[in-house]
């Protein structure tokens, strides 16, 4: 034994040890990215699906235009198979609930995430109705 | 003479871990905010077409639109308490306006000190006669 400690080799020892910790890692940016923006396009989706369904004109209508509005914003997400739907009276005044689901994939990691959420939209006061 | 390179690797780890983990943060804390921020917004444009449908009887049968402020400040008030929202209501004129603010929890952002972060939406619906 020299003065020196021989240390030959342990750098990729810890190269060894450090790497998969580093992949980890990443994989956890990567599934931040997924969960937010599932979470995003969702709560954006609901919104959208229930100001939608307030501006129907019969009660078939408003679950018609939900289903279309929140189709609009989830087509080109990862939301790779989804569901909306939609309560609440048609009445002036009313509130209309829209709740939505989607389940996305995380891109390179296995497995799949399922966002959900609900906003509600008044419907407006004065307003058309369908006639007959 | 050799350099001791003992650890150069783990305090390279450290730094690549500690901005991966601030990536973390930022994406998670920063869409959590994006969306509170769209739902801010959009539960203010919601309270403020409520609050402009109050419009004053009397007003309409004197021929113009005027907006009873009362009632509109309480319409507002009710959609946004309905959502479970924060909020201002300002009525003026034909217009209310609506500002709502949220907290968002900063999540690993807290670490550093961020503990949450606010968001405002803002909105304004005016009440226009039809033709």
């Amino acid at each position: 034994m020299g003065p020196r400690r021989d240390d030959a080799g342990s750098a990729t020892l810890e190269l060894a040890v450090l790497t998969p910790a580093a992949v980890l890692l990443l994989g956890l940016v990567v599934l931040a990215g997924h969960v937010v923006s599932a979470r995003q396009v969702v709560s954006q989706a609901a919104q959208d699906a229930a100001r939608a369904a307030t501006t129907a004109r019969s009660q078939a209508g408003a679950d018609s235009a939900a289903q279309a509005a929140a189709a609009a914003d989830l087509a080109g997400t990862d939301c790779g198979s989804w569901s909306a739907s939609v309560s609440g009276a048609l009445v002036p005044g009313g509130t209309m609930t829209a709740a939505v689901s989607c389940t996305t994939s995380l891109g390179i990691l296995p497995g799949s995430f399922t966002a959900a959420n609900t906003a509600g939209a008044v419907v407006d006061v004065y307003r058309g109705v369908a006639t007959g | 003479m050799i350099p001791n390179q003992e650890g150069s690797i783990t305090l390279w780890f450290a730094v690549l871990a500690s901005g991966l983990l601030a990536v973390v943060g930022l994406v998670w804390a920063g869409g959590d905010a994006l969306a509170a921020k769209a739902r801010a917004q959009s539960e203010a444009f919601a309270a403020a077409r409520a609050g402009a449908q109050a419009v004053s009887g009397a007003g309409l049968a004197a021929g113009t639109v005027v907006l009873n402020p009362m009632a509109a400040n309480q319409a507002a008030k009710a959609v946004l308490a309905a959502a479970g929202a924060n909020g201002v209501v300002d009525v003026s004129g034909r217009t209310v306006s609506v500002t709502v603010s949220a907290s968002v929890p900063g999540e690993l952002l807290s670490l550093v000190g961020i503990a949450t972060l606010e968001v405002r939406g803002s909105a304004s619906a005016t009440a226009t006669p039809g033709t």
